[in-house]
């Protein structure tokens, strides 16, 4: 806020208050529901078939006034396991986001986990208040990718992102 | 003469202000080791026959498509063993008399180079196959193989059985 004190302001005799109330309304925001989230890879159906973390309910609340894209990336292209950095790439993951409730037409659009961002949302219209359920699973065609490694609890922090379209 | 300039400006910060448009969560998948063997349920009895002179002369074998199925998350081997001899009624025919031959199976996802080895049953555990990498899934055939039995001519006709077991373990 720029505040200008002018010659006109330092004329006046007596006191003058003035109370400036400013109120910023929520614009464009994004909430994750769950802050941590596990896939387990213990089961030979988990490797067969592969796994997933099950349907997150509300795992993506959207507040915007504008259409929007939600961005979807990871912090580091591949896991960490104890701290350190692992050759497992996290393109192992899909993020399934699917309405759960709230108004305006959004589009989903699945996505394989990636260090560069991706668009999972897009919304069109204006003044949405929307909830989304998500999945993160491991589908059968990238369990591979999990044998021959350590036993552990790979980690990555997924970030997400909302813009104007 | 004085100025009084009092201005009270007040930002209402609600929760709105708090929201954020970047947000983080920690994804972690939990990879345990996993090994299975399976052996294929219709095939959990295995019957050589011998009912004319020629497979006593030449022995028999039979041929189990697809009997054994594993997933493992690293290297591995499958061991066999039997519980004991051939018994019969009033006797017992040598384990060792049954031969196990492992061969590709025709389902899986693994195209790793996998060594097979061929053994003669016995009450003490034998590798029959074994991977330096893990599988996600894949199967094995195995023959059951009985040398001629010439020598056992004499043998009362019956039923000779045993319990045969494969396992799969870490090299």
């Amino acid at each position: 806020m720029l505040m200008i004190v002018s010659s006109a302001v330092r004329g006046q005799i007596g006191s003058a208050e003035a109370q400036v109330n400013l109120s910023l309304a929520q614009v464009m925001s994004v909430e994750v529901g769950h802050n941590s989230v596990v896939i387990p890879m213990d089961l030979p159906v988990h490797f067969q078939n592969g796994n997933s973390s099950g349907e997150l309910i509300n795992h993506l609340q959207v507040n915007s006034i504008l259409p929007y894209f939600l961005r979807v990336r990871a912090e580091e292209s591949t896991f960490s396991l104890d701290g350190m950095v692992t050759p497992l790439p996290v393109s192992v993951i899909r993020i399934d986001a699917t309405v759960n409730s709230g108004t305006g037409v959004t589009t989903a659009t699945p996505l394989y986990l990636s260090a560069s961002s991706g668009d999972v949302l897009q919304s069109t219209a204006n003044e949405v208040s929307q909830s989304f359920n998500v999945s993160y699973s491991i589908p059968q065609a990238q369990t591979s990718s999990f044998l021959n490694r350590e036993p552990g609890v790979y980690t990555t922090t997924v970030i997400y992102t909302i813009v104007p379209q | 003469m004085k100025i009084y300039l009092s201005l009270l400006i007040t930002f209402v910060f609600g929760t709105s202000l708090l929201a954020q448009r970047t947000y983080t969560a920690e994804l972690s998948v939990a990879v345990d080791e996993v090994k299975s063997i399976i052996v294929n349920q219709s095939q959990l009895n295995v019957e050589l026959v011998f009912d004319d002179y020629w497979t006593l002369v030449q022995g028999q074998r039979i041929d189990q498509s697809n009997h054994i199925e594993v997933t493992s998350t690293n290297e591995y081997e499958i061991k066999v063993y039997a519980t004991s001899d051939l018994i019969g009624s009033t006797t017992t025919i040598p384990i060792d008399k049954v031969r196990v031959v492992p061969v590709p199976g025709e389902y899986g996802f693994g195209s790793n180079q996998v060594n097979y080895s061929s053994v003669q049953l016995s009450t003490q555990e034998q590798a029959i196959v074994s991977s330096n990498h893990g599988d996600v899934l894949r199967s094995f055939s195995i023959a059951y193989e009985v040398s001629g039995l010439e020598s056992f001519e004499d043998l009362p006709s019956g039923v000779y059985s045993t319990t045969i077991t494969y396992s799969i373990v870490s090299k």
